[in-house]
């Protein structure tokens, strides 16, 4: 008894919407929670940053001006200028755009291999699982911050192998998040129901598991952002990452070493930069937590 | 027998147990030496308790638990020795519905996909165009609208669920059906909708179910035959009314007796069992039912009764059927 | 507003719960009342209230519920406006309750014995040492061996033993009303006869009221003398039992009972059209409407008062609007 012909609603919008259902209850406790409030607000005001850079400043970050050199703050020069005369404020607008890259590239990376292992892992159990698991205590059992200077060091510094050394030692916490829910979903009947069916394994595991991993995991994935820009910073600190001339925060902050005791500000407004974008992506992770909290789920 | 679809010879699924590196080995009898015979076109109900391993009856028989012992026979055919290849065809023979409405449908999935995958994975090459027209053929067949296809499970009451969960079994044209208590998590009014569904596509689209249930009015009202299980075991197994009016098994007297009935006006004797049900791990010696029946004898403590034929079709596992 | 019940009188009560898909209207003035002794049964699908109704009788709606308004008046105390200390007092004492999940219910790092002695202790104003005694005379009470079970932990019990246990806590106190929410739901049905049996033998002895809520109408017809039909936040019939099978007058009541197989029944079962409404966008007037086969125009518009309509029988509907349209309807009637 259908009326004229429905017009499928299969768009991508559609599609996703049981992803968005899972958010509205979670951005409904979001709005009362202050703290997470105002972490948005630092992210958000970050991602501006990086978007916006080139219009918010009319120097360059890598133009010399000698003349100009270790100017302490002033009106032209609102954070000052270090050892090259390069202005710091325009140096650190355009370092928000490699730490958001580092942000977003490692993100997508050990998210993509924390999945795997975890799902492959939690859904086929047994000497698979104890395979796998193994391999993740392995990484797990080096302070995540020398496992990745040994990895940094041993690819060579710069900024591609840092990413790729961050990445190597960030997806351990994904792989433990997707092995418990595949393993929670493993069990459901709409599993045992498509199995009954005669699906392939494959299948069950990627267009079944897969999807029922990423809400939990994608929290992971902001709650660790911080981390991702604190390691890329201290790498960079060290001259294991970035090189100079690049704006990137961490190598800023390393080339003020010198300086730091008369002309403080080269130093110090790179750090500060670190500082709050870490506590921002702290602040809403600690927001996002609060929210999954069970007790305070109201 | 040839009028009979599916054949039923002493299955078996043990379950092995250890607690610990140190404990020795125990093994639950989930399912012990079953035997029955589903005639075509028939339902045939399954009652039983808490561990009287109804539930697993129901997945072994489909495999999708490795049964440990024992055949099944579809037309003649064991399917328990077809390769992987063979079975993939009885596969889409046999269909499964579960009791709980709000797991059974995949939550990222549209009813489309959750109707339709079977047919992706059963007819390789079939066209989307085929595909949505089977949907919303079973889709009207189950009392919903084409254009539930496009929505969530989330968007469905626990009935339309269970309904969309009904249409996915018969959208590959099965033969047989397990039914694992579907309706036990409903409200009242929504179950008889679902069991008269049930009863009608049973006609149009040829079916046969096994119903797994606890509830005997259910069984009342759709049932054609119905085996009563307990602790693994089936004690007494017959035509429905047989089993109803000449009950013969004490502990089908005491089923049929603890159902609450809705008639403040009957007036019956209750039979209040003693004791607990026993655990499956540890079950009692000699008849299982020895520890709770009203009847009991020594010699019921000892030796395990034989199957008995009370009539044609009508057997009762007991040393003293009540017949 | 006139005192139906002896003991317990629910009057006009609006419960809501504030989530974020919207405000739940739960509770759309609720009346419930009970007498001393007597067993109500509430009987009702999902969303219709009961075990709402049954918390705000206690007066343990918690966020995001909210009782906004009504009366609970219990003997002549209104417990909405009694303090949380006097509250407490009351409850587990004069008021007591028992669940549907008797394991969950029961804490699980504390034994049998300390549980229930617990009971006693604050009932008798005695340290809960002294109450052991009492505590193993109250499992044997309730047909458990005391002497296995008073040292056993929760995880121990099976389903029916946690139960009884449950049972024996909630009757310890000997309270003036035992609130039962759906407390063989969870039970296998030979169990589920042995408990109801269980508590039909000690209310008899001890006297209690009991308000049993539970959706299955088995169990009530068995178990209650009177019997309260809820649907979507509002009470729709009341009557003894015997009476509201033999004569149900609220449509929604009569598809209820059209709906439920019964063994040797013949006639067909017939289903209720339609879905449980939404709570938070309910449907105007007569929250039954959508459904109901003998709809009118005014059901749209105006929600029908709780009425009597005989003796001891109430409905909330168009169709009998009064006692004298009654009267005469039935006069009309080959009763």
């Amino acid at each position: 008894m259908s009326e004229t012909t429905t017009k499928p609603k299969t768009g991508w919008f559609h599609l996703m919407k049981p992803y968005f259902e899972d958010m509205k209850h979670s951005l409904y406790l979001w709005r009362r929670n202050k703290l997470a409030i105002v972490g948005s607000i630092i992210i958000a005001a970050f991602l501006f940053i990086a978007i916006f850079a080139p219009l918010l400043t009319p120097y360059k970050p890598d133009i010399q001006n000698l003349s100009e050199k270790l100017l302490a703050p002033s009106s032209q020069h609102p954070f000052g200028t270090d050892q090259f005369g390069r202005d710091i404020l325009c140096r650190i607008l355009y370092g928000s755009r490699i730490a958001i890259q580092i942000v977003l590239i490692v993100t997508i990376i050990s998210g993509f291999i924390g999945i795997s292992i975890g799902v492959t892992a939690g859904y086929f159990g047994g000497i698979i699982d104890e395979i796998l698991m193994r391999i993740t205590d392995m990484f797990l059992a080096f302070p995540r911050l020398v496992l990745a200077m040994a990895f940094a060091a041993m690819l060579g510094p710069n900024l591609t192998n840092m990413i790729i050394a961050i990445s190597l030692v960030n997806w351990t916490p994904y792989a433990r998040i997707s092995r418990a829910e595949a393993l929670r979903v493993k069990g459901q009947p709409y599993i045992e129901s498509i199995r009954s069916m005669g699906a392939s394994n494959f299948r069950i595991m990627f267009s079944h598991v897969l999807p029922m991993t990423i809400s939990p995991v994608l929290v992971q994935l902001t709650l660790r952002m911080g981390t991702i820009i604190i390691t890329a910073a201290g790498l960079g600190f060290l001259g294991l990452g970035a090189q100079p001339p690049s704006p990137e925060w961490g190598v800023m902050v390393s080339d003020g070493r010198s300086y730091l005791i008369d002309q403080w500000w080269v130093s110090t407004f790179p750090g500060l930069a670190i500082a709050i974008v870490v506590l921002g992506f702290n602040l809403l992770g600690d927001g996002i937590r609060d929210m999954m909290d069970p007790r305070l789920r109201r | 027998m040839s009028e009979h679809l599916i054949q039923i010879k002493n299955l078996e699924k043990h379950f092995k147990l250890k607690k610990s590196i140190f404990s020795k080995v125990k093994i639950v009898r989930a399912v012990d030496n079953v035997s029955f015979s589903i005639p075509k076109n028939t339902t045939y109900a399954v009652v039983g308790e808490s561990g009287s391993g109804k539930t697993t009856l129901g997945r072994t028989l489909l495999k999708l638990i490795e049964p440990t012992g024992g055949e099944v026979f579809i037309r003649g055919v064991n399917i328990f020795n077809l390769n992987n290849k063979e079975f993939m065809e009885y596969r889409r023979k046999m269909q499964i519905v579960f009791q709980d409405p709000y797991n059974s449908l995949h939550p990222k999935k549209l009813v489309k996909t959750i109707i339709g995958e079977g047919m992706k994975i059963h007819f390789k090459g079939i066209r989307e165009e085929e595909i949505r027209k089977r949907i919303k053929d079973v889709l009207e067949q189950v009392g919903l609208r084409e254009e539930h296809m496009f929505r969530y499970p989330h968007e469905f009451s626990g009935g339309q669920r269970q309904r969309i969960a009904f249409a996915r079994a018969i959208v590959l044209n099965p033969e047989f059906i397990v039914l694992d208590e579907p309706t036990s998590a409903l409200d009242v009014s929504v179950q008889a909708m679902v069991l008269k569904m049930l009863k009608e596509t049973k006609k149009d689209a040829d079916l046969t179910y096994l119903f797994i249930t606890h509830d005997l009015s259910i069984v009342d009202y759709l049932a054609d035959y119905v085996a009563v299980l307990y602790l693994g075991q089936i004690v007494e197994k017959g035509k429905k009314d047989d089993v109803f009016n000449k009950t013969a098994h004490p502990y089908t007297k005491l089923l049929l007796n603890s159902n609450p009935i809705p008639d403040p006006f009957l007036q019956r004797d209750k039979i209040i069992a003693k004791g607990e049900i026993p655990s499956p791990i540890n079950p009692p010696s000699g008849c299982r039912f020895h520890t709770r029946c009203p009847y009991v004898q020594d010699i019921c403590k000892t030796k395990e009764p034989e199957e008995r034929k009370i009539e044609q079709g009508h057997i009762v596992k007991c040393h003293f059927p009540l017949i | 507003m006139e005192k139906r019940g002896n003991l317990l009188n629910v009057s006009d009560l609006h419960v809501v719960f504030y989530t974020y898909r919207g405000v739940i209207q739960a509770l759309n003035g609720v009346e419930l009342w009970m007498n001393k002794g007597e067993r109500l049964g509430v009987v009702g699908e999902t969303g219709c209230g009961k075990s709402v109704t049954s918390r705000a009788v206690m007066n343990l709606i918690e966020e995001p519920g909210k009782i906004l308004s009504g009366r609970v008046l219990f003997e002549e105390r209104d417990i909405l406006k009694l303090k949380e200390s006097e509250l407490r007092k009351m409850r587990g004492n004069e008021i007591s309750m028992i669940f549907q999940e008797p394991k969950s219910s029961l804490n699980p790092v504390m034994n049998v014995g300390f549980q229930i002695a617990e009971v006693l202790g604050k009932v008798n104003n005695k340290p809960i040492k002294s109450q052991y005694k009492q505590a193993a005379q109250m499992l044997e009470f309730v047909g458990l061996d005391s002497d296995r079970v008073l040292t056993m932990y929760p995880h121990e019990l099976s389903g029916g033993m946690a139960q009884r246990v449950m049972i024996a806590m909630g009757l310890a106190p000997n309270p003036k009303l035992l609130i039962a929410d759906e407390p063989t739901s969870a039970l296998d049905v030979t169990i589920q006869a042995q408990i109801l049996e269980l508590l039909d033998d000690l209310v008899e002895k001890l006297g209690n009221a009991v308000m049993l809520i539970s959706h299955d109408m088995g169990v009530v017809a068995e178990f209650c003398n009177k019997i309260l039909v809820m649907y979507a936040g509002n009470s729709v019939e009341y009557a003894p039992t015997k009476t509201l099978f033999r004569n149900p007058l609220h449509p929604y009541t009569t598809g209820l009972l059209k709906a439920v197989p019964q063994i040797g029944r013949t006639d067909e079962l017939k289903a209720i059209t339609g879905t449980v409404p939404d709570l938070v966008d309910p449907p105007s007037g007569c929250r039954f409407h959508k459904r109901c086969p003998q709809v009118m125009d005014i059901c749209k518009k105006e929600r029908p008062p709780f009425i009597q309509v005989e003796d001891d029988h109430y409905v909330a509907c168009h169709l009998w609007g009064n006692k004298e349209s009654f009267d005469e309807q039935k006069g009309g009637e080959s009763q």
